[in-house]
């Protein structure tokens, strides 16, 4: 697994990752130090990371910034931050927890929990990011349709009829996403009010019906979990 | 200036502008009450029953029963001759005077006649009298032919000559007085008198008027009396109040001077005659009647706070004084100086009220009333032509209660702008030490702190337990100068050592401080360095990077000079929008506050690349601590 620690304070840098480490216990880890914004984008840009540790404000620059940049990347983002009043914005962005400093070690553990056991975060984002040529473009969560997975990417079908391509998995995704998005199936993601109807096909198959007319497989062991969903709609 | 600097200075001007605008509506109301005051004091000193100037022969309506007449015309002879009091006499030949107010006296032995009809029989219970006033210097009364009274003794040169009272009163007989026409002669010789002035009231009337008209004399003017001993009260008390500006002492000087001058008119009366009206001719009351309206004008100068004040009075005293050295007649160079000193007064409110600041018309209308005053003094003839308003002794006193009042209502509003003032500081000297206490224990410092000492503990706990000392210390010091305006720049300086320990130990780096420059008997507001220090760390340095802070002082004469550098690879990599959007932080706020609160107006602060430093370079005019 691949980390990466954005802080400026060497002392707590070093703290963070030996918590992680002890944490995390014997896992294969790898840990990268950035202390500025361009040097985290040059280690982003490299490799793979899984997940960022990121303090909101580097040497008094606005940390916002590299949420913006980093937004559209597959990793997941915690933050670790003495300006908790930041937090808000910060989960718009979809991060997936945020640790007040000073820590302690069970709060990290329960951020580090998050990330690991694809539990949801506290706060679902308002934006989502795609990577256009040279520009990272920001949407809204509340233009989704549809998200279906492909291969190495998951394409989000969007209200207006763009269809976009991002680089998080179904499963990161579903962690930041508000808890109106149903996972009905290991590939596609949709918002409940969009979904019209479902219906069985016969044997093991199910199918959703969007309100758009898409019809996209429903999984069986889903449908129980939809059922629910829409039944606690209703009321 | 270098792109990327940054220049600030003091903006009391704009504040001040807008100030009065905010607040021209209370000035009107103050204006108001005291206009109804004025017309209280109008009632309250009465209608004086002083009819029209001249006696009217022809006009027998019997008017003189319930008025008093100045009498004007006469006939004029310089000589003495005892024939002359006879009504026989004929004094044709004699020079006719229209109106003695206009007409000069001889310095010599001179005799007045005239012819007068009374109307009415006399009246025991309210005998007809005449009033004579500040003729000088001694004179002899004659009704028809027969000697009716005397004031002094006329002499035909100095050493005969006996001066009488400056008033005299003189009741005619109910046997001399019948229906019909009379003589009234004068017998006078002014030799006691240096440079012979006008020639003064000469009134006839029933006792009950003149006794009015005597009356009325003296009420107002002691009244006035009180008002002046008040005021000079009043000012010597609020200006050691607010002793920064001195027109109240000077407003006190010309109000206790005016009290004198008030009450030495009161005793005037039984004083011997040797002077002409308008002021004693006494060297003494010369000086206070002219210092009197010098210090009215250093008020004015100095209430109105204009630059160079201490020029602007040299060179109107100047001025205004000249009249004594230029002028051959006392009386006359007195009159011009007075004149001049109230029309630069005048001029000067008249400019302000222009200009537009507060409380300029009350000062005004109160110069005007002065200027007038002295005006009419000068132009009896003037005067005539706005009788009956001003002929009266107690009209002229009307003006300068009028002056007095609307110069006190200026006063006071100065004094409650100026208590708004210091109450406005105090609430912003308690905004600012609740800012200080926001500033310096940060929950954001204060949480990235602990989370370092944190961190030292499981590396190297030495260093943990250094942070903690560090931050203790730290605290302490703050504590210490939090509270105070001003402290010595040594303990800043010490506290800003320590903070740069503290920050050195959690970024692991070395951070120090260089003071360079005199600083003896320097003070600053707290923080006010740590602010900028605490700046320069966190936009100047990159992650890792060490660094030195220089500190310059430099004093010269009023001025002091404060420069903080340091060496911060980032500034020369500045993205200068963003930076200068960062700059009006909460920081550099903070110091301008400071700066302003503490020397208002004077002080101006630079910001910028110097020799690859980044300097910030304040430079503070002292000599008006608040």
């Amino acid at each position: 697994m691949k980390v990466l620690i954005i802080e400026d304070e060497a002392p707590i840098a070093y703290y963070i990752e030996d918590s992680v480490r002890s944490i995390l216990g014997d896992k294969d880890m790898q840990f990268f130090r950035a202390t500025s914004p361009q040097g985290a984008l040059d280690i982003i840009g490299e490799g793979d990371i899984d997940l960022c540790l990121l303090d909101l404000n580097l040497s008094g620059r606005d940390g916002y910034q590299i949420l913006e940049e980093t937004a559209h990347r597959s990793f997941h983002t915690i933050i670790i931050s003495a300006h908790i009043e930041l937090a808000a914005k910060a989960f718009e962005y979809g991060v997936i927890d945020f640790v007040p400093k000073p820590f302690n070690q069970v709060r990290l553990k329960q951020a580090l929990d998050r990330f690991l056991s694809e539990q949801r975060s506290p706060h679902s984002a308002k934006y989502l990011a795609y990577r256009m040529g040279n520009k990272n473009c920001l949407f809204l969560v509340d233009d989704i349709r549809l998200l279906k997975g492909c291969r190495y990417l998951v394409e989000a079908w969007l209200k207006d009829g763009k269809t976009v391509l991002l680089e998080k998995s179904l499963n990161r995704l579903e962690q930041i996403l508000p808890s109106n998005f149903i996972r009905i199936h290991r590939s596609y993601i949709t918002p409940l009010d969009q979904i019209a109807a479902f219906e069985h096909m016969g044997g093991s198959r199910y199918r959703v019906l969007l309100k758009d007319g898409t019809e996209i497989p429903l999984s069986r062991e889903r449908v129980r979990m939809l059922k629910n969903h829409l039944i606690e709609e209703k009321e | 200036m270098a792109t990327g600097e940054l220049c600030l200075h003091s903006m009391t001007r704009c504040e001040n502008n807008i100030h009065r605008s905010e607040m021209k509506t209370p000035s009107t109301r103050i204006l108001v009450v005291f206009m109804g005051f004025f017309f209280l004091m109008v009632q309250f000193l009465g209608s004086e029953p002083l009819g029209p100037a001249e006696y009217d022969d022809k006009k027998s309506d019997g008017s003189l029963a319930t008025h008093a007449f100045i009498l004007l015309s006469w006939k004029l002879y310089q000589g003495d001759d005892p024939d002359w009091a006879m009504p026989e006499t004929d004094d044709s030949g004699w020079k006719q005077i229209e109106n003695i107010f206009a007409h000069a006296q001889p310095k010599a032995q001179f005799w007045l006649r005239k012819t007068l009809t009374i109307p009415m029989d006399s009246d025991e219970s309210n005998p007809l009298t005449i009033l004579i006033y500040n003729l000088p210097t001694a004179f002899e009364l004659y009704w028809d032919g027969i000697k009716i009274g005397e004031n002094g003794s006329v002499g035909r040169n100095l050493e005969e000559e006996v001066p009488g009272t400056t008033l005299f009163i003189r009741i005619i007989g109910s046997s001399l007085l019948q229906r019909g026409e009379h003589v009234l002669a004068i017998r006078g010789s002014n030799f006691h008198v240096k440079s012979p002035g006008l020639f003064r009231e000469i009134t006839i009337g029933k006792w009950n008027v003149i006794n009015n008209r005597l009356q009325a004399r003296v009420y107002p003017r002691l009244v006035f009396s009180g008002f002046f001993f008040l005021a000079t009260f009043l000012a010597v008390f609020f200006f050691f109040r607010h002793k920064r500006n001195p027109s109240l002492l000077f407003f006190g000087f010309y109000t206790v001077l005016n009290f004198l001058q008030t009450v030495w008119i009161l005793y005037i009366d039984s004083a011997p005659v040797s002077t002409p009206f308008f002021a004693v001719m006494e060297p003494l009351e010369i000086i206070s009647f002219t210092l009197s309206y010098l210090f009215l004008t250093f008020f004015v100068i100095w209430h109105f706070r204009l630059t160079r004040p201490l020029m602007l009075s040299a060179v109107v005293s100047i001025l205004a004084l000249s009249p004594f050295i230029i002028q051959e007649q006392l009386m006359s160079a007195v009159n011009t100086s007075s004149l001049m000193f109230t029309a630069v007064a005048l001029v000067i409110s008249v400019a302000s009220t222009f200009r537009g600041e507060r409380g300029a018309v009350l000062m005004l209308i109160a110069s005007f009333s002065l200027f007038l005053r002295r005006l009419i003094l000068l132009f009896p003839s003037l005067a005539l032509y706005l009788q009956p308003m001003m002929t009266s002794i107690f009209r002229s006193v009307l003006l300068q209660g009028i002056s007095l009042l609307f110069f006190l209502a200026a006063i006071s509003l100065r004094i409650r702008d100026e208590n708004r003032k210091l109450h406005q500081l105090e609430l912003r000297s308690r905004r600012l030490e609740a800012e200080l206490l926001k500033k310096s224990i940060q929950p954001h410092f204060i949480m990235n702190t602990l989370l370092s000492i944190k961190s030292w503990f499981r590396r190297d706990p030495v260093k943990g337990e250094a942070m903690i000392d560090t931050l203790a210390e730290e605290f302490q010091l703050i504590n210490q100068i939090m509270t105070q305006p001003l402290i010595d720049i040594s303990e800043e300086i010490r506290l800003c050592k320590s903070h740069l320990t503290l920050m050195g130990l959690r970024c692991d780096v070395g951070f120090e401080l260089v003071s360079q420059g005199d600083f003896d008997h320097i003070r600053v507001p707290p923080l006010l360095l740590h602010t900028l220090i605490e700046n320069g760390l966190t936009h100047s340095y990159e992650a890792g990077e060490e660094g030195t802070f220089w500190l310059h002082c430099r004093k010269k004469g009023t001025q002091m000079e404060l420069t903080v550098a340091n060496n911060g690879s980032r500034i020369q990599k500045l993205d200068h929008q963003s930076e200068n959007s960062i700059r009006e932080g909460m920081g550099l706020h903070y110091i301008k506050t400071r700066l302003e609160e503490t020397w208002p107006g004077n002080w101006q602060l630079h910001a910028g690349v110097v020799d690859g430093l980044w300097q910030v370079h304040i430079i503070i005019h002292e000599g008006d601590t608040a």
